[in-house]
C-alpha cells in the first residue's frame, strides 16, 4: 500500500463511510441497498472488524470464539452498485500545491476505499484525452490494496479532454451506478457535452473541481506570457491590478457556470481546492455536498 | 504660432530614446501555467468591455512619451503671434498732449492709448526690451531698456495727460536717437499726433523725422469734434468791464451752445448763447459786466470731444492803471510818445504847473519845470531848472565822459544799455538824501531815484532833447521800468500763459512775503529776489493768483494770470505722425487707416520681432500634469 496516498490511521473512519447515490433515494433499489445493510442478504460476503455501535447480531460469535476478536459479517447483496471514478491525468492536473493529481487521487483512494468497504463495484479510469489506465469491477475490501497501487501509479501525461475521453472505448461499462469525475475541468473543447453523455449511460454523476491556489489566486506581476501546459501555446499579460481582478471575476464566473450546469443538469459539483487538507475535503466537504454518508 | 527656438527641436531625440528603453525593458517573462482558458476568457471579456485596455498596457510609455514631446515643445518656446511690440527693442511713446483729455465713447484718448500699450507691453515676448518715453513738453525718459513688463506697466500707469502742449519733435527725435544707438530697435507711438502739425503744408507725405527701424503709429481717437473758448479778454472801461468771447469750433458740425460768465466769487454775471459754424469762429461780447479781479467764461456745446478748453479765465487788461499826470510846458513828443507805449498808465497831459491843488495822480512826471512842493504821488522829473526847497539845485553842467550806470541790477536799469546814450549837458544837484545814482557820467550825475517824503522819485537830470537817449532802445526799456517802478500799482499785470512754458512773473520790489496760488487751491510761498521771476508754470489749467505783501504793512496786493490750454490742443482732429522709418511697420499712406484699429494693421516682414505671447510655461505645465498622471498610473499598477 503507499503510504502517501491515505493516511492509515484514518482508513477505518473511512470504512464507516459510504458513498452515496441518489439513484437509491427513489425506485426499488433503495430497499435492497437498505436490507443489505440490515444483513438480510444470505451470501456472506466479508468481514469487517467491529466498531461501537455496529449491530451486535451480526457479530460472528464463531470468530470471536476461535480468535477472541469481534468481527461483523457482511453479506453481499443482490443489487451491487457500481461506482466509477475518472481521474483526470491531463498535464494540467500536475500544478498545485499539492499537485491537483495528488490530491484527486487521494481522493479517489478514499472514495474508492470507502465504497469497497461497501461491497460496491469500483471501476477507476484515468484519463487526458482518451482513456489511459483504467481499473474495473473492484470489489471487497481486499481490493483496496490493488485500487491503491493502482492510483498510486498515475501520472499526468498529455492533453485533456473529457469528451473524446468518455467517448473512446471502454471509457463506461454501462451499468448504472455513481460516477465521480475528479478534474479542473479546463478542458478547451468544454465539459458538458461529455458529461451529459456520461449522464446518459445512466449514471449518477458528481463533479469535482480541483483548482490549485494559483488558479485561484495567481501572485502574478509585470509584463508576462503564459504558456499553456498543455497545448504550449502563450498569451501575454500584463498584470494590472485591474486585469486580476477580471481574472478572479472569470474564475467565479466559470466556477458558477459548472454548479449552475450541474444544477441544471441534477447532478452535484464540488469545488475543492487543493490546498485543502484531504481529511477536511472528506468528512467536510464531501459530507455537506451529501456525496458520503 | 511661431517657434522662437526651433533649434531645441534636436531634444526629440529623446523620444526614440525613450521608445528603445521601452523596447529593451520590455522583457516578457514567460509563466508556464496549467492552463490558458481561464486566461482567454479573461481578457475576452477584458477587451470586449474596454476596448481602449488593448492600449493601456502602452499606456505609461505613451504618458512618457507624450510628456517628453510637451517638454520639447517647450523648449522650442511656441508662441502666439499677437498685436504686441515690433522689435527687440521697442521704444514706447506715449503722448500725454492735452489734446489727449478729449473724451471718446466714454473713455479719453489718453486712456485708450494707455490700454493699446498696455496690450503691446503686455505681449512682450521673454527678451524683448521696452523703452518708455512719454512725449510731454520735454519728452521724458521713464524706463530705458526694460525687460520686466510689472515695470513697464506701473510706470505707464504712472503716466498722465496734462493740459499742455507735446513736443512731438523732440519726442520722435529722442526715439529716433534711442533707436539708433541700438540694432533692432522699433518706435510704437501712441497718442492723436495732434497739436503742432510737424509736417508743414507743402510736403505733407515727406516725412518730418527719420528713424532707423519699424516704426508703428497707433492713433488713438478719431473724433475732430471740439468746441474751444479761442479767447477770452476782458477790458475795464468807464462802464464797467467788457468781454470779449472767442469760440473756436474745430470740427466738421456746427455747434450751438450757451455760455456763462462769471466773477471770481463763482457769481454767475453774464450768459449768452452762440452758434458756430464748422471750421469757423464767433466772437461773443459782454458789457457792463460788474468789476471783478478775473472772469471765468465757460461754454457748454453739445458733442464736445475736449472739455477742458471750455473754460477760459481773464484777468481784465488794464486793472490797476495808474493816472499819471505829465506836466510839459515845451512839450516833449519823445516823452509823451514813450508814455502812451508804456500803456499802464492813463496819461493827461498839461502845459503849466497846476495852481493850487489838483488833485493826486498816481504818477506826476514833470519835464523842465520844477512844482515848488511835492504833489501827492509819485515824480518823475526831467531836466530840472530851479532850485527848490527839496531840490538843491546848482546850475547846469556840460557832460563829458560816457555814461555808466551805477547800479546795474536796479529794478529801474533792468535791459537798459547806457553805451551808446550820450547828453551834451545836465543839470547839477546836490546831494539829495534818501535818493541814490542809477547813472552818471564822470563826476555828473545824471539820473537819481529814491523815496523823498514818502514818494517815490526819479530824477532825470537832463533835457531829452540834449541827449540822443529817445533814439536809443534804452529809452523805452527805461521809461518802461520808470513808470513801473513809479506806479502805484507797481508791477504791469502778469499776462496770460500756456501750461508748462516759463512765464516772466515781475515781482512787487520790497515785498516782504509772496504766497503763489494754484487753480487747485494749493499755496506755495515763493522765495524769490529781484523784480522778474521766471516761473514754469505747471501743467495746470485755471487761475493762478500772486499775493504780495510789502513790509509797510500795506494790504496785500493780489495778482491774477490765467494759464490756458495752447490752441493748438484744442484742434483735437487726429493727425498721422509720418515718420521715414528704416522699416514700414503699420504706417500707411493711407490718410483713412487712422479710421482703422491701429493693432489690426498689418505687420510687414520681420515678424519674428512682433509680439507674442509665449506659451512655453503653459506646455511645461501640461507637461507636469502628465508626469503627475503617470505617477498615479504608474502607483494604480494600469
Amino acid at each position: 500500500m503507499n503510504k502517501h496516498l491515505l493516511d492509515l490511521a484514518w482508513l477505518s473512519r473511512l470504512e464507516r463511510m459510504q458513498v452515496l447515490s441518489r439513484r437509491l433515494a427513489s425506485g426499488t433499489q433503495v430497499g435492497k441497498r437498505r436490507s443489505r445493510q440490515t444483513g438480510s442478504s444470505l451470501e456472506f460476503a466479508d468481514y469487517r472488524a467491529y466498531a461501537p455501535g455496529d449491530d451486535l447480531r451480526q457479530l460472528d460469535w464463531n470468530v470471536y470464539a476461535r480468535s477472541g476478536k469481534l468481527f461483523v459479517k457482511k453479506f453481499l447483496d443482490e443489487q451491487e452498485l457500481h461506482v466509477t471514478l475518472y481521474i483526470d491525468c491531463s498535464k494540467s492536473m500536475g500544478y498545485g500545491e499539492p499537485p491537483k493529481l495528488e490530491r484527486a487521487v487521494q481522493l479517489a483512494a478514499a472514495l474508492g476505499y470507502i465504497s469497497l468497504c461497501h461491497l460496491d463495484y469500483v471501476s477507476v479510469y484515468a484519463f487526458d484525452r482518451e482513456i489511459i489506465a483504467s481499473l474495473r469491477n473492484l470489489q471487497g475490501k481486499n481490493k483496496a490494496a490493488q485500487l491503491f497501487d493502482f492510483l498510486a501509479s498515475l501520472s499526468v501525461r498529455g492533453t485533456g479532454d473529457l469528451e473524446q475521453a468518455l467517448r473512446s472505448p471502454g471509457a463506461v461499462h454501462g451499468k448504472p451506478g455513481v460516477s465521480l469525475v475528479l478534474s479542473d475541468f479546463l478542458f478547451e473543447s468544454g465539459y458538458e457535452d461529455a458529461i451529459a453523455y456520461l449522464q446518459a449511460t445512466r449514471q449518477d454523476v458528481t463533479l469535482v473541481q480541483l483548482l490549485s491556489r494559483e488558479e485561484r489566486e495567481p501572485a502574478y506581476q509585470g509584463e508576462l506570457r503564459l504558456i499553456d501546459s498543455e497545448t504550449g501555446t502563450g498569451k501575454e499579460i500584463s498584470v494590472t491590478h485591474a486585469l486580476m481582478d477580471e481574472y478572479r471575476k472569470t474564475v467565479r464566473d466559470y466556477q458558477a457556470a459548472l454548479a449552475q450546469f450541474a444544477y441544471r443538469r441534477g447532478i452535484s459539483a464540488v469545488d475543492v481546492k487543493t490546498e485543502t487538507p484531504l481529511e477536511e475535503v472528506v468528512f467536510q466537504v464531501f459530507r455537506q455536498a451529501g456525496m458520503i454518508r | 504660432m511661431q517657434w522662437l527656438a526651433l533649434g531645441n527641436l534636436g531634444f526629440l531625440l529623446i523620444v526614440p530614446a525613450i521608445a528603445a528603453l521601452y523596447l529593451l525593458k520590455r522583457k516578457v517573462e514567460d509563466v508556464e501555467v496549467p492552463s490558458t482558458l481561464l486566461w482567454q476568457r479573461t481578457l475576452q471579456s477584458w477587451e470586449a468591455v474596454r476596448p481602449w485596455e488593448k492600449l493601456q498596457r502602452n499606456l505609461l510609455l505613451l504618458l512618457q512619451l507624450l510628456a517628453a514631446i510637451l517638454l520639447v515643445l517647450a523648449l522650442v518656446r511656441p508662441a502666439v503671434p499677437m498685436a504686441g511690440a515690433i522689435a527687440e527693442h521697442t521704444i514706447l511713446v506715449v503722448d500725454t498732449s492735452g489734446s489727449m483729455l478729449a473724451r471718446e465713447g466714454g473713455q479719453t484718448r489718453f486712456q485708450r492709448a494707455v490700454a493699446e500699450a498696455e496690450k503691446a507691453v503686455e505681449n512682450l515676448g521673454s527678451g524683448q526690451a521696452v523703452t518708455l518715453i512719454e512725449a510731454g513738453r520735454e519728452p521724458k525718459v521713464w524706463l530705458s531698456k526694460s525687460t520686466e513688463k510689472e515695470k513697464v506697466l506701473q510706470a505707464l500707469y504712472s503716466l498722465a495727460p496734462r493740459p499742455g502742449e507735446t513736443d512731438q519733435r523732440a519726442a520722435l527725435s529722442l526715439a529716433g536717437a534711442i533707436a539708433s544707438t541700438e540694432e533692432g530697435s522699433g518706435v510704437m507711438w501712441f497718442g492723436d499726433g495732434g497739436g503742432e502739425d510737424l509736417h508743414e503744408p507743402g510736403q505733407s507725405t515727406a516725412a518730418a523725422v527719420s528713424i532707423p527701424g519699424p516704426f508703428r503709429f497707433h492713433a488713438a481717437g478719431r473724433s475732430t469734434e471740439n468746441v474751444a473758448v479761442g479767447a477770452f479778454v476782458t477790458q475795464t472801461g468807464s462802464e464797467g468791464t467788457e468781454g470779449l468771447l472767442r469760440i473756436d469750433n474745430h470740427g466738421s458740425q456746427p455747434k450751438k451752445g450757451n455760455i456763462s460768465i462769471f466773477g471770481l466769487d463763482q457769481n454767475l454775471l453774464d450768459v449768452g448763447t452762440f452758434s458756430v459754424e464748422a471750421g469757423a469762429s464767433q466772437t461773443v461780447a459782454f458789457e457792463r459786466l460788474p468789476a471783478m479781479p478775473a472772469y471765468r467764461a465757460v461754454i457748454a456745446a453739445e458733442a464736445d470731444g475736449l472739455a477742458e478748453d471750455n473754460e477760459a479765465w481773464s484777468v481784465p487788461y488794464g486793472s490797476g492803471k495808474g493816472r499819471a499826470v505829465l506836466v510839459s510846458p515845451g512839450g516833449n513828443r519823445f516823452l509823451h510818445q514813450a508814455l502812451q507805449t508804456v500803456g499802464t498808465v492813463e496819461l493827461e497831459t498839461e502845459t503849466a504847473l497846476p495852481g493850487g491843488k489838483s488833485g493826486a495822480a498816481d504818477l506826476w512826471i514833470f519835464d523842465g519845470v520844477v512844482p515848488d512842493k511835492l504833489p501827492e504821488g509819485n515824480i518823475l522829473l526831467i531836466a530840472p531848472d530851479k532850485k527848490t526847497d527839496w531840490l538843491p539845485y546848482q546850475g547846469v553842467a556840460e557832460v563829458t565822459g560816457d555814461l555808466e550806470s551805477v547800479q546795474a541790477d536796479d529794478p529801474l536799469m533792468k535791459y537798459v544799455d547806457w553805451r551808446e546814450v550820450h547828453v551834451s549837458k545836465s543839470a547839477v544837484w546836490g546831494s539829495i538824501p534818501g535818493l541814490r545814482t542809477l547813472v552818471r557820467a564822470g563826476e555828473n550825475e545824471l539820473i537819481a531815484a529814491g523815496t523823498l517824503e514818502g514818494k517815490k522819485v526819479v530824477i532825470i537830470g537832463f533835457d531829452l532833447h540834449d541827449s540822443d537817449l529817445p533814439l536809443r532802445p534804452a529809452f523805452p526799456i527805461f521809461m518802461q521800468n520808470a513808470v513801473t517802478w513809479l506806479s502805484s500799482v507797481q508791477s504791469v499785470p502778469i499776462g496770460p500763459a500756456l501750461p508748462g512754458e516759463a512765464l516772466a512773473v515781475s515781482l512787487t520790489p520790497g515785498a516782504a512775503k509772496r504766497v503763489l496760488t494754484l487753480p487747485d487751491g494749493t499755496s506755495q510761498p515763493l522765495d524769490v529776489q529781484g523784480t522778474t521771476w521766471l516761473f514754469q508754470v505747471p501743467e495746470q489749467t485755471g487761475l493762478y493768483r500772486l499775493t504780495e505783501e510789502t513790509d509797510g504793512g500795506s494790504a496785500p496786493v493780489e495778482r491774477y494770470f490765467a494759464v490756458h490750454m495752447s490752441e493748438a490742443e484744442s484742434d483735437i482732429a487726429p493727425r498721422m505722425l509720418r515718420v521715414s522709418s528704416g522699416k514700414a511697420a503699420g504706417t500707411d499712406n493711407d490718410e483713412d487707416s487712422i479710421e482703422g484699429d491701429a493693432a489690426g494693421q498689418s505687420l510687414d516682414g520681420n515678424a519674428q520681432a512682433t509680439g507674442a505671447r509665449e506659451l512655453t510655461y503653459w506646455i511645461a505645465a501640461l507637461a507636469l500634469l502628465i508626469v503627475f498622471v503617470e505617477w498615479r498610473v504608474y502607483r494604480r499598477g494600469y
